[in-house]
């Protein structure tokens, strides 16, 4: 199995923490508060291990954003919450107070839109980074038990690059997991673009 | 044939090339923009939309064509940009249509496609709902007298401080509090006059609480609780006794007669078997004293370890 060493670790944490960056500044603009972002840690793991990493055993139900790209290389990108986690932050955008059972088509539009901005911003600095160009289809917001995260049977993909996502919003610190979603071959041409990318720094 | 579809469509939509100029309006846009399918084509968007420019629509359009980025604006955290009206009254007052917007680049071509989808019937039975809702939470939890908490609220926040301070093993303090002699003044200056006594008193109670999460509610009758989450019995005095002189400077110079208040403090850490209700208990033991020392005073009880105590 690949695994990604300590170099194209840090790159990835550099180039995310960019992308989240940008995406925390249109999302402040929205909301008229600051939001913060950050992405502490990237892994990469086979993808029957991602629920395991990603429930922690605490949580059941989440909420989750989807968005496919395809380009040098296809992906799936989720952003998922733990169900509370992203009503705090659409209570925050929104600015009022709601339980999971009051969330209408109204809120999760709103979700889909925090979660486009988050993916799109982190896709546009891979493209700037890498020189390469993305095409990205429209944002699906779903809600799913933990039993039905379902990636392996939903996606034909065999990796994921795992990013943990830190959101502070109004004094509240907000975590949720960034996954890409790879198959073999664009695993493949992703470690092909980051050692280009590393050669370019001059850090190869 | 399909540009006959697209003008039967419910829904707007705007296609622009990569200069961003219209090369696509369909009906539902005449209709509700105003402007004619003529004039629009060919047209800059920003021009035919001013307030296009520098907005998050612009950002989004300009990811699609130079990014390929496709995008959603929602109508909760969006205001509603475009000026597109329902009716053509509405435009007299600007009173614009609620807005889902997507922006999708084109597949195969440089351009981009802007669907606009009107939810003003849904967005305004959202904000009616969510008004009713709040309202209803309000009017549930609030006492009308008082306007502060009522017995069902106080009973949910002393379960889930219990609870909380149970799992943090933190400290947890319960004032107790009774308007001292109220019976009397109620049968001597009536009812009324007792209703705006105890509106003071809980003002009074209220202003002086911290901004730290402490909650007040009104027990029963002219019984006030406080609950002061993670404050230890010397915090909880402090505050018990900045209440009583804050209801006794502020009712000094009541119409009727001065009024003063009573206060029991109970403290305790929450261990396995014991309930919310050892805590309140021990709080009213410690009221109890208040009131046989003579009232217009404050009395301690530590669950811990059992002292009682009347503050001098």
């Amino acid at each position: 199995m690949r695994e990604l060493d300590e170099l194209q670790q840090d790159a990835l944490g550099e180039i995310f923490n960019i992308g989240v960056g940008r995406a925390a500044g249109a999302l402040s603009q929205i909301v008229h508060s600051e939001i913060e972002l950050s992405v502490p840690q990237v892994e990469l793991v086979p993808i029957n291990q991602v629920r395991s990493t990603l429930s922690g055993g605490e949580f059941l139900h989440f909420s989750s954003v989807s968005q496919s790209f395809s380009g040098p290389f296809d992906a799936e990108a989720v952003l998922i919450f733990p169900e509370a986690n992203a009503l705090v932050i659409v209570s925050h955008m929104l600015g009022t107070h709601l339980s999971p059972e009051e969330l209408s088509e109204y809120e999760q539009e709103a979700m889909c839109e925090v979660g486009n901005i988050i993916l799109n911003a982190c896709i546009s600095v891979l493209a700037d980074l890498f020189h390469v160009e993305f095409n990205g289809g429209l944002p699906k917001h779903r809600f799913s038990d933990r039993d039905g995260l379902g990636f392996e049977s939903d996606y034909d993909a065999e990796f994921v690059l795992l990013l943990k996502v830190s959101m502070k919003i109004n004094q509240a610190n907000v975590v949720g997991h960034l996954l890409f979603l790879l198959g073999v071959q664009s695993l493949e041409a992703l470690f092909d673009c980051l050692e280009k990318y590393l050669i370019e720094q001059g850090l190869r | 044939m399909s540009e006959a579809l697209l003008d039967h469509l419910e829904v707007g939509v705007v296609l622009l090339d990569a200069q961003q100029r219209i090369q696509l309006w369909n009906t539902w846009l005449v209709r509700h923009a105003g402007i004619e399918e003529s004039t629009a084509r060919n047209a800059l968007l920003s021009d035919v939309f001013p307030e296009v420019r520098d907005s998050r629509l612009q950002r989004a359009i300009d990811a699609a064509l130079t990014q390929r980025m496709a995008s959603l604006l929602s109508p909760g955290l969006n205001a509603p940009l475009l000026r597109l009206y329902q009716r053509p009254v509405d435009r007299r007052v600007d009173l614009r249509m609620r807005q889902l917007i997507h922006i999708v680049p084109l597949k195969g071509a440089e351009g981009c496609l802007i669907q606009i989808t009107d939810v003003t019937a849904s967005a305004r039975r959202e904000d009616q709902l969510r008004t009713q809702s709040t309202e209803l939470r309000d009017r549930t939890y609030r006492d009308t007298l008082t306007g502060i908490g009522n017995r069902r609220k106080f009973d949910e926040t002393i379960n889930m401080e219990f609870r909380r301070a149970l799992r943090g093993n933190t400290v947890l303090s319960l004032l107790m509090i009774d308007i001292d002699h109220f019976k009397a003044y109620n049968d001597s200056f009536g009812h009324p006059a007792g209703d705006v006594c105890l509106k003071m008193v809980a003002k009074a109670l209220a202003d002086g609480l911290r901004d730290s999460g402490d909650q007040i509610a009104r027990y029963g009758g002219e019984e006030f609780a406080v609950v002061l989450p993670a404050t230890d019995g010397a915090g909880a005095c402090l505050v018990a006794e900045r209440l009583r002189t804050q209801v006794e400077a502020a009712l000094a110079t009541d119409r009727h007669r001065p009024v003063t208040i009573s206060v029991g403090v109970g403290t305790m850490h929450p261990g396995a078997g014991s309930t919310a209700d050892s805590l309140i208990s021990g709080a009213d033991m410690a009221l109890y004293q208040a009131k046989a020392d003579g009232r217009n005073r404050v009395a301690y009880f530590n669950l811990d370890d059992g002292n009682l105590a009347t503050l001098a």
